[in-house]
C-alpha cells in the first residue's frame, strides 16, 4: 500500500510521539506503560503523522474454520477444502457443498483453515512432478499421455494400477514418505499460495480436539510462521501413540516446536461452553493439582479465547452474572459437546470468560501467575469451508445446515438418554476476530494476537476501541484523533495499567464505530471484575456511553433503546441508536489494593436474527420459542490492573 | 531426505529393523505351524519408518525403542480391527467411510502438477478472455472533517457549511484537528483501492468521490455516519493490468479452472463405466440416468 502523507500535515505547537506498538513478544504478553515508552523513540518529532506506526484500523477475519479435510466436516457432507475456504473469505463468489452460490458482503481480511489434526489422513500423490516418474516405462507413458491432452484418462489407468497392486514399485512409497502427501502438508501448501502479504493472509494452523467424555477443549493452533517452518512438523494429536489429550502436552508440543525450528505458535482455546466446568479450572486439571508452572505455561502458550461462535457465546451466563441484563446472549448451557452429561449449574463458573477473568486474579495471588490472563476474539467453528457470519447471509456450522427451508426445524444435539437437545436455530451466526495490528501479514496480526490487541465480535464488524491510562481527560473524547491520543496517553485492549499513581483512578478511552453496513450501536459498556481483601470475587457493568438522550436510573442503569425490528419481514432501521460513540469514563470505585480486570462490551441497537430472514425468505414456520431478535455485539480483550508489591 | 538418510544410519534404527523382522518372522512361522490357518500381519521396514518419521516429525526427535515398539504395537492392534472389520463388512453403508473415500478418490485424481504449469501463452489467453475479473480498481487518497448529525446544538449540515468556508479559508493544515467532530474515521486516507473505501466509508461515499476535483475542498457528503467535508488529494484510475503485473493471480484462477474442468472430465469417465437404474418416481434431472 502506499503512504502518501502529504508534507502539508504539520500541526504547530502540538508534540507528538512517533508511535510505535512492539512487535516483540514479551512474556508476559502485555504492553504496560513503562514498556511502550522504552520503544518509542527518544526525540519527539514535530509532525503527529510522521513514523505513525501503531494499528490505525482493526483487521477482521476467522481464526477456526474446518473444510473438508476435517473428517466430521466430510461426513457431514462438506465438499470445500481448504483452497475454496481461502477463495471465499478473499471476497470471492463460490458453491456452497449444499449447491448454492454463496459470496460475502466484504471479503475478510484473514483467515486460519483450522482443521482437526486427527485423522487428517494421507492421501496418494500420485506422480506429481517427480523425476523418477520419467525412469520408469509406465510412468513414462503415463507423462506423455499427461503432455498430449489425455491427463483424464492418464488419472484412471494410474488409480486402475494403483488398485490392483500393479503400479510400478520405483514410483511407490510408504505412507508419510514422498509418493504420500499429508492432508496437513495440502493444508499448508493452500495457505502458502493464498497468502498474500499487505491484502490477504492466509495462517497456516490446525485444531486440536480434546474431547474426551464429550467435554470440549479444543484449541486452535495458529503458526506465525511460512510453510518452510510449519512443515518440518506433524501436527499435535489427541489419540495416542503420538497424540494426547491433556493440553499441558499440547503445550510441550509447541514449545517443542519453537525450540527446534525457532518458529512461532499460540494457541486459541475453544469456547469453554461445552466443557462441563472443565475448560477453567482452579483446583487441579487431568488429575493435577494447579502448580505455579500450570498458570505460567498456560499463560504462556494459551494467548487468547474464542468467547463467541456458532455454538453459542461464552462470555457470562445469567446465573453467574444475575445482575447483567444483557448476559443472556446466546447461551448454550444443556450439556456437553455430545449431550452426554447434562449441565449443572456449579459447572458455569469454569466455562465463561468473565468468571475466569475473575478467578484468575485469585489464582495469581496463590499460584504467581494468572494464567487466565488471555485476550479476547469471536470465529466461526464452521465445518463448511464458508466463514459466512452475518445475521443475513448465515451459511450455516455444518453443510445441513446450509440455508433451506427446514434448517431451522431440526436438532442439532439430541440425546434421549440425558435429555440434553439442542435445536438448530439455537446455532449462532458468529462470529470474528477482530485485531489491530499494523499490517495485514501474517507477522503483524500474529503479534498482534500475541499481545492480545483484539476483540471478539458476534459478527459485525464494528470498530472498536479500547485505551486504559491514569491520565486520560474529557477532552481527549473531542480529539480528532482518538488513537493517537489513545497510544500516546495509555495501553491498547490486552495490556497492563501498572502501577497507580498517588491518588488517581484508573481512566479509559473508549469508542465505537458500527459496521459501514450495520446496525447502530445501543451502548458502549465497560465490564469490571475485581478481588478485595477478604477474598471476595466481584463484578460490575458500567454503562459509559450511550446513543440519544436517555438519562441513567437510580441504579446507574441506561433503558433500552428500543426496538425497530420488523420480525415478519426481517427489517430494522437505523431511526435509533448512534453510528458512533466515544467517551472517557474514571472508575468511580476504584481501591488501589485491589486487583482488577476491566473490558468493553459493545451492544448494536436490536436486528433480525438469522432465524428471521431465514423464516422471511423461505416463509418457514419457526418453531415455538425461536430467537428471532438480537443485539449483536463486541468484547474487547480486557486491561489488567495489578497493585504493586 | 536429509533427515531420512540420517535415521537410516542410526544404529536405533537397525535395531529397530531387526526387531521388526524377528516380529515378522515369528508371525509368519506362527502362521504356518497354527492349527488354523492364520493371517499375517507383516510390519514391514517401510511402516516401520513410517511410524517412526510421524512421531519424529511430531515430537521433532526421533523415538525411543520403548516408544518404537509402543507405535509398532498400536499400528498391529488397529491393523488387527481393521482386517476384522473388513471381515464382518463394517465398512459398508457408512456414511463417514464413503465420504473418505469419495475424497480419497477426488484427491487421487487431482490433476498433476506438470497439468498445472502454465506457460504465458496460455495465461495471456486466460487474461483476455477474463478481462474483468482482473481489472485494477481505481484509487483515492483524500482527507476529511466529520460533522456528527447526533451532536446536540446546530445542525450538522449548518455547521458543515461553515466549516466548508473555514477550509477553503485557509491554508493552515492545523484546523483540521481543531475542525470538525471526534471520530475513529481517519483523518486522512492514503491512496487506497475503491472497495476499501466502500467497506470504511459506505457505498454511496465512495461513489460521490469519483466526481471530485484534487486538492479542493468539497461536501458535504453523506456517509452511513454522518456529513464529511472531502478533499481528493490523490487519485489513480482503474486499469487492466498486463499478464507481467500480475502473472501470479491469473496463474492461480487458471489453475483452480484447470483443476475444476479436470475433476468434472474424471468424474464423467468415471461415471460412463455405470448404468445407473432409478426407480421409476425418481426421474433423473437432465437425462443423466440414460448414460449407460
Amino acid at each position: 500500500m502506499i503512504r502518501r502523507m502529504p508534507a502539508s500535515w504539520m500541526i504547530p505547537g502540538v508534540l507528538a510521539l512517533g508511535l510505535t506498538v512492539p512487535a516483540v513478544a514479551q512474556d508476559s504478553g502485555t504492553l504496560t506503560e513503562g514498556d511502550a515508552a522504552k520503544l518509542y523513540p527518544d526525540k519527539p518529532v514535530y509532525s503527529r503523522y510522521a513514523g505513525r506506526d501503531f494499528p490505525t484500523r482493526p483487521f477482521f477475519g476467522d481464526t477456526h474454520l474446518h473444510t473438508s479435510f476435517s473428517m466430521d466436516a466430510g461426513a457431514f457432507g462438506a465438499r470445500l477444502g481448504p483452497r475454496e475456504a481461502y477463495r471465499f473469505a478473499r471476497g470471492e463468489q463460490v458453491t456452497a457443498s449444499s449447491g448454492q452460490p454463496v459470496k460475502l458482503s466484504r471479503p475478510l481480511d484473514f483467515l486460519v483453515v483450522a482443521d482437526h489434526s486427527d485423522n487428517m489422513g494421507f492421501f496418494p500423490d500420485l506422480l506429481a512432478g517427480k523425476p523418477s516418474v520419467l525412469a520408469d516405462p509406465t510412468g513414462r507413458k503415463w507423462y506423455d499421455m499427461v503432455q498430449s491432452g489425455k491427463g483424464a484418462d492418464a488419472a484412471i489407468e494410474i488409480i486402475v494400477a494403483f488398485s490392483h497392486n500393479k503400479f510400478p514399485e520405483d514410483l511407490m512409497y510408504y505412507p508419510g514418505t514422498s509418493a504420500y502427501k499429508s492432508a496437513w502438508q495440502k493444508t499448508i501448501d493452500a495457505a502458502e499460495e493464498f497468502n498474500e502479504p499487505g491484502r490477504f493472509t492466509a495462517f497456516i494452523g490446525y485444531e486440536w480436539t480434546s474431547n474426551t467424555g464429550g467435554n470440549n477443549l479444543h484449541r486452535n493452533v495458529i503458526f506465525r510462521d511460512n510453510g518452510d517452518k510449519a512443515s518440518q512438523v506433524e501436527p499435535f494429536t489427541v489419540y495416542p501413540p503420538y497424540g494426547s489429550d491433556n493440553p499441558v502436552d499440547l503445550w510441550k508440543w509447541m514449545k517443542t516446536y519453537e525450540e527446534r525450528t525457532g518458529g512461532s505458535v499460540l494457541a486459541i482455546a475453544h469456547n469453554g461452553n461445552l466443557s462441563n466446568g472443565l475448560m477453567f479450572p482452579i483446583v487441579e486439571a487431568f488429575g493435577k493439582k494447579l502448580d505455579s508452572e500450570y498458570a505460567k505455561t498456560r499463560a504462556k502458550w494459551e494467548r487468547l479465547y474464542e468467547t463467541t461462535q456458532t455454538k453459542g457465546t461464552g462470555e457470562t451466563h445469567p446465573y453467574l452474572s444475575p445482575n447483567d441484563e444483557f448476559a443472556d446472549f446466546e447461551i448454550w448451557d444443556k450439556g456437553n459437546l455430545d449431550g452426554s452429561v447434562a449441565k449443572t449449574k456449579d459447572m458455569l463458573e469454569f466455562e465463561y470468560a468473565r468468571s475466569a477473568y475473575k478467578n484468575g486474579l485469585k489464582l495469581a495471588q496463590e499460584l504467581g501467575t494468572n494464567p487466565y490472563k488471555f485476550g479476547l476474539i469471536g470465529s466461526s467453528d464452521a465445518h463448511t469451508g464458508l466463514a459466512a457470519m452475518e445475521e443475513d447471509n448465515f451459511f450455516g456450522k455444518t453443510t445441513p445446515q446450509e440455508p433451506s427451508p427446514e434448517r431451522m426445524l431440526a436438532a442439532f444435539v439430541d440425546n434421549k438418554e440425558t435429555g440434553v437437545k439442542i435445536m438448530d436455530w439455537e446455532v449462532g451466526a458468529s462470529g470474528y476476530a477482530a485485531v489491530w495490528a499494523t499490517e495485514n501479514t501474517r507477522e503483524s496480526i500474529w503479534d498482534a494476537m500475541q499481545r492480545k490487541e483484539t476483540y471478539a465480535t458476534t459478527g459485525p464488524r464494528m470498530v472498536v476501541r479500547f485505551f486504559g491510562g491514569w491520565d486520560f481527560q474529557p477532552s481527549d473524547a473531542e480529539d480528532r484523533l482518538p488513537g493517537h491520543t489513545g497510544y500516546s496517553k495509555g495501553v491498547p485492549m490486552g495490556g497492563d495499567l501498572g502501577a497507580a499513581p498517588e491518588g488517581k483512578s484508573p481512566t479509559f478511552l473508549v469508542a465505537a464505530l458500527k459496521d459501514t453496513i450495520g446496525a447502530n450501536l445501543d451502548r458502549y459498556q465497560i465490564v469490571k471484575g475485581w478481588l478485595d481483601a477478604d477474598g471476595e470475587l466481584h463484578e460490575k457493568v458500567y454503562d459509559v456511553v450511550w446513543s440519544g438522550d436517555r438519562q441513567p436510573g437510580d441504579d446507574g442503569k441506561v433503558r433500552s433503546v428500543g426496538d425497530t425490528v420488523d420480525v415478519a419481514n426481517a427489517t430494522w432501521t437505523n431511526k435509533i441508536g448512534a453510528p458512533e460513540l466515544i467517551t472517557v469514563w474514571t472508575d468511580p470505585d476504584f481501591d488501589p489494593s485491589e486487583p482488577a480486570f476491566y473490558y468493553g462490551r459493545v451492544l448494536e441497537i436490536p436486528k433480525p436474527r438469522w432465524t428471521a430472514y431465514d423464516a422471511k425468505f423461505y416463509g418457514t414456520e419457526p418453531l415455538p420459542d425461536t430467537v428471532m431478535i438480537l443485539q449483536d455485539r463486541a468484547y474487547t480483550s480486557p486491561i489488567w490492573y495489578t497493585p504493586e508489591g | 531426505m536429509t533427515f531420512l538418510s540420517k535415521v537410516i544410519r542410526e544404529p536405533l534404527f537397525h535395531f529397530v529393523l531387526i526387531g521388526a523382522a524377528v516380529f515378522g518372522l515369528h508371525a509368519l512361522i506362527a502362521g504356518d505351524d497354527g492349527e488354523d490357518a492364520r493371517d499375517r500381519i507383516v510390519v514391514t521396514e517401510g511402516r516401520v519408518q513410517q511410524l517412526a518419521q510421524v512421531f519424529t516429525k511430531t515430537w521433532q526427535r526421533p523415538p525411543t525403542p520403548e516408544e518404537l515398539r509402543g507405535l509398532i504395537d498400536s499400528y498391529i492392534n488397529e491393523e488387527v480391527y481393521y482386517r476384522e472389520a473388513l471381515k464382518l463388512g463394517l465398512d459398508r453403508d457408512d456414511t463417514l467411510i464413503r465420504r473418505r473415500m469419495q475424497q480419497k478418490m477426488e484427491f487421487v485424481t487431482e490433476p498433476s502438477d506438470e497439468l498445472l504449469r502454465a506457460d504465458d501463452s496460455d495465461l495471456q489467453a486466460f487474461l483476455d478472455a477474463n478481462k474483468a475479473a482482473f481489472r485494477v480498481e481505481p484509487r483515492f487518497a483524500f482527507d476529511q472533517v466529520f460533522l456528527n448529525p447526533k451532536k446536540p446544538g446546530a445542525p450538522a449540515l449548518g455547521r458543515a457549511k461553515q466549516t466548508l468556508e473555514a477550509l477553503k479559508a485557509t491554508e493552515d493544515q492545523a484546523v483540521l484537528t481543531r475542525l470538525g467532530d471526534a471520530t475513529l474515521l481517519p483523518v486522512s486516507m492514503p491512496l487506497s483501492p475503491f472497495s476499501v473505501i466502500v467497506s470504511n466509508f459506505g457505498k454511496a461515499f465512495a461513489a460521490n468521490l469519483t466526481d471530485l476535483s484534487e486538492n479542493k475542498w468539497a461536501g458535504p457528503i453523506e456517509s452511513p455516519y454522518g456529513l464529511h467535508l472531502v478533499r481528493v488529494t490523490a487519485r489513480v484510475d482503474g486499469y487492466d493490468p498486463e499478464l507481467a503485473q500480475i502473472r501470479d493471480g491469473v496463474a492461480e484462477k487458471w489453475r483452480a479452472q484447470k483443476r475444476d474442468a479436470f475433476q468434472a472430465q474424471v468424474y464423467d469417465q468415471l461415471r460412463a463405466k455405470y448404468e445407473v437404474v432409478l426407480p421409476p418416481a425418481a426421474e433423473a434431472p437432465s437425462g443423466q440416468a440414460s448414460v449407460p
